[in-house]
């Protein structure tokens, strides 16, 4: 199929997926579906991408609907507001969360994958 | 906007048209500059969209699920930013984090400005 058409009908896949998942709730002000769906994202997008999947899947998968399952632009806005609410600490941790967590999210893919005797 | 459809059809046809808008900048700018330039783009679009939104109530509730959780959103990607870092060894990969962290959030910052300044007027908070 059209490389096209299946990273939109993945991205629409993705995005639906994160709209569910954002509506769960905020923990001592970090919103955890945002950290949440980059990290589970991170970690799925690995597994596929060092695997090196076959061009469709990977445009599907990876492109589609990780690609919509997870935002930076979410996490930037959020992020953005508790700096200028001046909750610092609290800025610091949601950086630091969704970042680690997603290279972790990575590493963790590129394990699995690797040790499995994967295309790596 | 006067619109009927489903919150889940909005997100998911915003989601369509913000993940082939990604693909098309990634097939003109590849690799790890295509996710910054996306990711920036984002959070310009998304400050302009939720800042008018708070502000002056520019968008309702449907129009921000639309652009903001679908557009948008899929428009901009942790996910493909997370592995680039992790693959592109590490000093590429930390100049790669600080500028697409830095850089988004001075895209919000310019998003703001540009819906509470537009003519070079008082700031409004």
């Amino acid at each position: 199929m059209d490389h096209l058409i299946l990273v939109g009908l993945g991205g629409a896949a993705g995005s639906l997926c994160r709209f569910e998942i954002s509506k769960i709730a905020t923990i001592r002000g970090i919103p955890l579906g945002t950290a949440l769906v980059n990290i589970l994202g991170s970690l799925l997008f690995s597994l596929v991408a060092f695997s090196r999947s076959p061009g469709d899947l990977y445009y599907f998968i990876d492109v589609g609907v990780l690609g919509g399952f997870t935002t930076f632009s979410t996490f930037s806005f959020e992020t953005f507001r508790m700096f200028e609410e001046q909750n610092y600490l609290v800025m610091t941790g949601n950086i630091l969360i969704n970042l680690l967590g997603s290279l972790g999210g990575v590493c963790a893919g590129y394990l699995v994958i690797t040790g499995l005797g994967g295309g790596v | 906007m006067n619109i009927s459809l489903s919150d889940e059809a909005l997100v998911c046809i915003g989601g369509f048209c913000g993940a082939v808008g990604r693909y098309q900048i990634n097939d003109w700018i590849p690799s790890l500059s295509g996710t910054l330039v996306v990711n920036v783009l984002g959070c310009i679009a998304i400050s302009i969209l939720m800042y008018s939104s708070i502000f002056f109530g520019a968008f309702d509730r449907k129009s921000r699920l639309f652009f903001g959780v679908g557009v948008i959103g899929s428009f901009t990607t942790f996910s493909a930013f997370a592995y680039q870092s992790f693959s592109a060894g590490p000093v590429i990969g930390i100049l790669n984090i600080l500028a697409n962290i830095l850089l988004g959030l001075t895209g919000v910052f310019i998003g703001r400005v540009m819906v509470t300044n537009p003519r070079g007027s008082a700031w409004i908070t």
